[in-house]
């Protein structure tokens, strides 16, 4: 498999003074990652964790203090690397009067594209991103919800391999939100690589493959989210039937949480280590379980881990 | 190429729908109005005053929109990051500032054409006579805006839209006054004479493309004066914009 992105050992600091080398801002600290082509990635981190600073250097709109990046293997120094990737930037504001048409015709020139293609392509999109009544309309009369439209429609107008989104969804109303959503499922549907950027992390919940977590500049975790959420963290257990205080009290010192009782049945949670036993208690005392139920991490559950430890 | 007409054709139409460039257009030809109204409370001929007048209007407000709407085009692109957009496309950064610069220069050429056919207008209307004089004299005052031009996108590139506004209309004064400036650096010694000519050295002398003496008193203008102002003004345009370019080539966008 192709790999989308490769970033080896970045490091971004922002100087206070360029040539005297005071430091400013360590906005990314010797950064590793890959991308594999075909799969939705999710940069995550809190804000100003350094998930733009990354963005912007892979686009070359800052230059790295150190290490490099490639982009389907073509160092990002290169112009041509910009060539199979389609970019939004966060907050997205473009030419006050141009209208919605002239916008995308101007990004695919830029391209290199041009005639009937670009003719088509930007009729496609322009559907594609629901602005067909807006098409002649200048953009400084758009919305921040069609400004984003608008942008995601300049992101696809050279039908990217890559396309790199810098927090798409925030400032979003919930339809916003799920039109973006629904639009990364559908690029990846179709083979695209989704590299995007997030604080939002139900989001990238719904449609990541793989996840990173950037926290001061720092990568601390990244993998496949399902190997990330797959551990269990606990389980919820449900009994009745258990009468013995003494067992009772047992039970309720190892649990991991209060005991609860709602119409003589009890609820605990337990850790992994301590499920045998509790069940064991159980047993002993008599009760009868009604149901375990394994309770799965979130993604929140991981970013909060990885912020606390931070 | 391409990517520097895609360039040029959006900043273009971005400029020439501006509010900035109507808004200094119209009042502009209020001005060229005025000229006729002075021209009635004077003994000298019609032609010479409206055609006086007239043309150092259309330089002044040529000059105007070469300063400010550069800068403000500039200044807009980086303050509401849409450089965004465009630098992360498979282009050279040297594109995007010729294109944009290109651009500007289209729509300071609309400012100068719709003037031009305004003044044109005029004096044919209330001195019933026109002559090709004052096309080349707007013309001159066109390479002038054209080299203000490059200024404004030199020092909108390193500098805030204040600053590059100012040091643009600085360098306006500075061109216009190279005459004075080496005299004055005759009569001075040592470092001040010395910084003077430098001044003078480096800075484009802007009177070389003042025609509107020889326009309104109707004297000749070689074709060869015409060329040198023009290969003039291009070299000093290619200088700046290559400038430019190099120091847009090390800028990075926070």
């Amino acid at each position: 498999m192709e790999t989308a992105v490769r970033i080896e050992g970045l490091t971004k600091i922002f100087f206070k003074n360029r040539f005297f080398k005071k430091a400013e801002t360590r906005a990314v600290v010797n950064l590793n990652l890959e991308v594999n082509g075909g799969e939705v990635f999710g940069f995550l981190g809190p804000n100003g964790a350094g998930k733009s600073t990354t963005i912007k250097v892979l686009m070359r709109l800052l230059f790295p203090t150190a290490g490099r990046a490639w982009i389907f293997d073509v160092p990002i120094e290169e112009s041509r690397a910009r060539r199979r990737v389609g970019f939004l930037p966060e907050n997205p504001y473009f030419y006050d009067y141009l209208t919605a048409e002239e916008f995308l015709f101007l990004n695919g020139r830029l391209f290199g594209m041009g005639g009937k293609e670009l003719k088509e392509r930007v009729a496609h999109l322009i559907e594609f991103v629901g602005l067909e009544e807006h098409r002649k309309t200048r953009l400084r009369k758009f919305s921040k919800g069609m400004l984003q439209r608008i942008g995601l429609a300049q992101a696809l107008i050279n039908d990217p391999d890559l396309v790199i989104l810098d927090e798409p969804t925030s400032g979003l109303d919930p339809l916003g939100r799920k039109m973006v959503l629904d639009l990364i499922k559908k690029l990846k549907e179709q083979g695209k690589t989704v590299f995007f950027s997030t604080h939002i992390l139900p989001d990238a919940e719904e449609v990541c493959d793989s996840i990173g977590i950037i926290i001061n500049g720092e990568l601390k975790r990244t993998g496949k989210l399902l190997d990330i959420l797959g551990r269990t963290k606990g389980y919820q257990v449900e009994f009745e039937g258990v009468t013995d205080e003494k067992i009772l009290k047992r039970i309720a010192r190892i649990a991991k949480s209060e005991m609860e009782i709602r119409e003589n049945v009890y609820a605990v949670e337990a850790s992994d280590e301590e499920l045998y036993n509790i069940v064991e208690l159980i047993r002993i005392g008599g009760g009868r379980i009604i149901r375990i139920i394994p309770q799965k991490r979130t993604l929140e559950d991981v970013f909060i881990e990885e912020v606390s430890e931070s | 190429m391409k990517s520097v007409l895609a360039i040029f054709t959006g900043t273009f139409k971005e400029g020439a729908r501006s509010r900035l460039f109507w808004g200094i257009l119209v009042f502009a030809i209020v001005m060229l109005l005025s000229s006729l109204v002075l021209s009635e409370f004077t003994f000298a001929e019609r032609y010479k005053i409206v055609s006086d007048f007239g043309l150092s209007f259309i330089t002044f407000f040529g000059i105007l929109v070469a300063i400010f709407v550069g800068v403000e085009l500039i200044h807009r692109e980086l303050d509401k990051r849409t450089i965004y957009v465009i630098l992360s496309k498979p282009i050279e950064r040297s594109a995007f500032v010729w294109g944009r610069y290109l651009g500007l220069i289209g729509v300071i050429l609309v400012n100068f054409v719709l003037m031009g056919i305004f003044l044109y207008g005029m004096i044919y209307f209330y001195a019933g006579e026109v002559n090709f004089l004052i096309m080349l004299a707007i013309y001159g005052s066109l390479l002038e805006a054209a080299m203000i031009t490059a200024f404004a996108l030199f020092y909108s590139s390193f500098t805030s839209p204040f600053v590059a506004a100012f040091a643009t209309l600085g360098t306006y004064v500075i061109c216009e006054s190279i005459d004075i400036i080496r005299a004055s650096a005759a009569k001075q010694s040592g470092i001040i004479r010395w910084t003077l000519q430098a001044i003078a050295t480096v800075f484009p002398d802007m009177s070389r493309f003042n025609l509107k003496t020889a326009a309104v008193y109707l004297d000749k203008i070689p074709a060869s004066n015409v060329l040198f102002m023009t290969l003039y003004a291009i070299g000093y345009v290619i200088v700046l914009v290559v400038l430019t370019s190099f120091i847009f080539d090390k800028k990075e966008f926070k």
